[in-house]
């Protein structure tokens, strides 16, 4: 029989409350255990061990987001929850009829046609991968798509962004116990591969980018889209429902995963860390989705009353989340285990991958487990829901904990914090103006962050399943897709249109780098066709305790609030990281560049409209929608010449909103044979991309180019301003997507050749850029290409 | 007993993992080392035959045209190189590919096996230390978090 220890924090002062909260690596603050302290002082008697990890793992920052949901006082303003205060009320206020579950489920749901639901969830990994990259970002992945497999949708596809230091990083710098930014990069790909793949569904978007910042925290966001009929949607278990944990044994996986994530990284954490790894196991995760869809559709209503995913905080978060209203009665023993030897606690939290639990009406329990066992999937009763608000664990019949679900849920004090950060205003850089600039061109291409991912790109199965319309890489020259689509049912030519949007660069100005990333993600839907689009938001930030970083979470978070207003996306689903941060050996605490990750999900009614980025035929005109602005900062021009920039692209949702209405129009009545957004590097980075991607020629006159105060031809070249997008229009059809466009600013600037050549004539009509697109091509592919690696 | 299954590529050019390594170990520094190569390795535990273990290699294990394998006597796989490196995971740490193996084991009728582990040997041809192959086990060929690994110096 294994011990359940007492823990004695009844006469514990502040100071044992704290080593209490240390020795069993619980990260609860001060406030917290006292408010455990009390809790248990009314109830006279000390806490279990289970009891107390119960609780640490339900208060987790990871579980509960306590910072998002607390207290923030912020230029002499209190806001209540930064969640309920801007972005989940942008949703409210949006109020879309589509919107089926937003922010209460495992994964946000919207209607996808009259019949069909579609789901969509991004999580992060951040801190596993940092210390096993392939196991960590596989679990990532498969982690994800439990969260769909949790509402009840079948996974049909899966995107990845990752951000890593930079690769050619001198090993002789790295800092104690920090993998070199080529292993991470190496082993989180190969993850996320190996578990995508072997479960059978397509990787189809992403983005990879690298900055020093990202040294010692790697961040890796996995996201995954799943599609269900809408009334199999359920989640109302009921008082004497059966508890069934299904899939993957139980062992010491991730213990503490959930609290560590709250915790900085230090060189020490290689030591600390071992339990907090998981490794993947897909081929397990196969069966329970197999199962699950059969317990789904096996008659008229699915067998289960409830289904979740056992994800961070494993079956405490599952089943205390799930039970949160009723009660539940467990018996741990009957947990399945990979070893023996694991204490109740070690069973009741562990992260063990690829199980999930289900609330099973008792009458249904026969039928359930026909199907798991058809499916060769382990499934096991392990306890019951009540009716007594009580969470009650017993071990071989013994009661191990009893914990009220209220004080579970309700009983954490809210976290308050200060938040205050003010904008360094960086110089602008004086360049000189030069007369060409074929070679800064090259230089962006070949930068790491713009250069060609196929190296990643081809590892990833993207046509398993056989509904890829448009793919990660586009013509015959294999240039960037926008976004992708897919065409998830067999008989409709209805499509998922999934992009994204992130530009930590931007950070400097924390409010505009959201306002940007929504543009983005938006902009590169409309590209390929996408309309209705919902919004998640993912924010892998610094330690929320200190000030300035908290600072630029709100300001972040403001610029979400007005993003979703203005282009009337709601948000449906999000997640944050925080504490990505990093403690050298001499005490300094690094964090990680604000990285804001907008991912966009949209619908095209007819697959056969969407429009990819290659130019398709000499002759074709091509347009530019919006303005050029003078504003570079964190541009990669300035990048290339050392300097960050005082002013960072800003966004006008109403005009940019317009703009894309109008192309969808165009888009509709198939007058546009090309499309591609202006982002990193600019209209050069973009024209150049379309032109090679298509393998044809293209000649453009940037004074033809609508700006705004700019006369220079470097600044027209590589001005990322939002809201602009490239459109190829034959000629046949140039009237026509004239009367489309009208009232919004737009130019043709040029012309699709079949040259070869790519030439850019400045405002003095001399080429400001002339090359071979093949010499474009090549210095964008060049730099990672996997022998280069 | 325990079999050792070490299974190595016939030709160079059909170990991937050993040419990605070597361009990672050259990264680092030790510009000595001449070549490596990766045998993906299992430990199968159980009451099994010399047939039997023949069986699971043939028909599970190995794909013969261009993979050899070695069983626990032999040990001339190592001829030639300076330095083996054994790496499997720490107890506890979940090894799916065993799951698979062992379940493919039953599906070929041996029902016998206890337990299965795997991992990987690489062998390394330069001139390095000790201490140069530690590092390399560290920073390429084993994450000390999950794995243990093993260095033998191969006697000429």
């Amino acid at each position: 029989m294994m011990k359940v220890e007492e823990i004695k924090i009844l006469d514990a002062n502040d100071k044992e409350l704290m080593e209490i909260s240390q020795k069993y690596m619980l990260s609860l603050s001060l406030e917290e255990m006292k408010a455990i302290q009390a809790y248990f002082k009314k109830k006279k008697r000390n806490p279990t061990d289970v009891e107390l990890n119960t609780i640490a793992q339900t208060w987790s920052e990871h579980c509960f987001h306590k910072t998002f949901k607390g207290i923030i006082f912020f230029n002499g303003k209190v806001i209540n929850g930064l969640l309920r205060s801007y972005i989940m009320k942008a949703t409210k206020k949006l109020n879309k009829s589509w919107c089926i579950s937003v922010f209460s489920d495992n994964a946000g749901i919207i209607k996808f046609d009259k019949k069909y639901s579609i789901a969509f969830k991004v999580e992060t990994h951040n801190h596993p991968t940092a210390l096993d990259p392939y196991g960590g970002a596989g679990t990532g992945t498969g982690g994800v798509f439990r969260d769909i497999m949790g509402v009840g949708a079948k996974p049909i596809l899966s995107t990845d962004v990752l951000f890593f230091g930079p690769l050619d990083y001198p090993y002789e710098k790295l800092p104690k116990g920090v993998m070199h930014p080529k292993r991470l990069m190496k082993g989180a790909v190969a993850g996320i591969r190996d578990y995508g793949n072997k479960m059978g569904i397509p990787t189809v978007n992403g983005a990879i980018g690298f900055d020093e910042g990202y040294l010692c925290n790697p961040l890796v966001y996995a996201g995954s889209i799943g599609i269900m009929p809408t009334k199999k949607y359920i989640k109302n278990p009921k008082p004497g429902d059966l508890i069934l944990l299904v899939g993957g044994k139980t062992g010491r996986d991730g213990i503490h995963g959930v609290t560590f994530a709250s915790l900085e990284l230090t060189s020490e954490s290689e030591q600390i860390a071992i339990g907090a790894v998981q490794i993947g196991n897909p081929i397990v995760e196969k069966k329970v989705l197999d199962a699950l869809i059969k317990a789904r559709d096996k008659e008229k209503k699915p067998l289960y009353s409830a289904v979740t995913d056992c994800g961070g905080g494993g079956l405490s978060s599952a089943i205390g989340e799930m039970g949160k209203n009723l009660g539940a009665i467990v018996d741990l023993d009957k947990v399945p285990l990979k070893y023996a030897g694991l204490a109740p606690w070690e069973i009741w939290i562990s992260e063990s991958q690829e199980r999930m639990v289900l609330a099973i009406p008792k009458k249904n329990l026969k039928k359930i487990m026909k199907i798991f066992n058809d499916e060769d999937c382990e499934a096991t009763v392990i306890g019951e829901f009540t009716n007594n608000h009580k969470l009650i664990l017993r071990f071989n019949g013994e009661i191990v904990g009893e914990l009220d679900m209220n004080f579970l849920h309700n009983g954490i004090p809210k976290v308050k914090r200060i938040a205050k950060w003010e904008k360094t205003v960086y110089p602008e850089p004086k360049l000189e103006e030069k007369k060409d600039f074929t070679d800064d061109l090259k230089k962006i291409l070949s930068d790491p962050n713009v250069a060609s991912k196929e190296w990643v790109i081809r590892q990833y199965d993207h046509e398993v399943q056989a509904h890829t319309i448009i793919k990660p890489l586009c013509g015959i020259g294999e240039g960037p897709s926008d976004a992708c689509v897919l065409k998830p049912l067999e008989n409709s030519w209805r499509g998922i249109v999934v992009s994204n949007g992130v530009n930590p660069r931007y950070s400097i100005d924390p409010y505009n780098m959201a306002l940007s990333a929504i543009d983005e993600a938006i902009r590169n839907n409309v590209c390929c066709g996408g309309r209705r689009i919902a919004l998640l938001d993912n924010f892998s930030w610094g330690n929320p305790e200190k000030e300035d970083r908290l600072g630029q979470l709100v300001y972040a978070v403001k610029g979400c609030y007005d993003g979703a207003l203005g282009f009337e996306t709601p948000f449906i689903s999000g997640k944050d990281s925080l504490y990505n941060e990093y403690t050298t050996e001499s005490g300094e605490s690094f964090s990680i560049p604000p990285t804001l990750l907008i991912s966009a999900v949209g619908i095209i009614p007819d697959v056969r409209k969407a429009v990819s980025m290659d130019v398709k035929e000499p002759g074709n005109y091509i347009y530019i929608i919006g303005e050029t602005k003078d504003e570079l900062g964190g541009s990669y021009y300035y990048k290339l010449y050392g300097s960050k920039g005082g002013f960072v692209p800003t966004v006008n949702p109403k005009k940019a909103r317009n703009a894309y209405n109008s192309l969808i129009k165009a888009i509709d009545k198939g007058l546009v044979k090309a499309c591609h957004d202006c982002s990193e590097g600019g209209l050069a980075v973009a024209a150049a991309e379309m032109a090679f991607a298509g393998d044809l020629g293209m000649e453009i006159q940037l004074k033809n180019v609508p700006v705004i105060n700019l006369t220079r031809n470097d600044k027209i070249l590589f001005s990322e301003s939002n809201s602009r997008i490239l459109v190829e229009v034959p000629k046949s059809k140039d009237d026509d997507f004239k009367k489309i466009m009208k009232g919004n600013v737009y130019a043709k600037i040029g012309e699709v050749t079949k040259t070869k050549s790519f030439v850019i004539y400045g405002l003095n009509d001399h080429p400001a850029i002339e090359d071979k697109i093949d010499s474009l091509r090549e210095a964008w592919k060049k730099p990672l290409r996997w022998w280069s690696i | 007993m325990i079999w050792v299954v070490r299974v190595g590529y016939k030709n160079e050019k059909f170990d991937p993992l050993g040419r990605i390594l070597k361009g990672d170990i050259l990264d680092l520094g030790f510009l000595n080392l001449k070549s490596i190569s990766s045998m993906p390795t299992y430990w199968i535990e159980g009451e099994i035959s010399k047939i039997e273990i023949e069986k699971i290699c043939k028909e599970l294990l190995v794909d013969e045209i261009i993979q050899n394998y070695w069983l626990n006597e032999k040990n001339d796989w190592s001829l030639g190189f300076d330095w083996i490196v054994e790496v499997n995971f720490k107890l506890g740490v979940t090894d799916p590919v065993a799951e698979s193996v062992k379940a493919g084991i039953e599906t070929i009728g041996i029902f016998n096996v206890k337990n299965v582990k795997t991992g990987m040997t690489y062998l390394l041809k330069g001139n390095l230390s000790k201490n140069d192959v530690e590092i390399i086990c560290k920073k390429c060929l084993a994450n000390p978090i999950i794995h243990n690994y093993k260095i033998v110096k191969v006697l000429q």
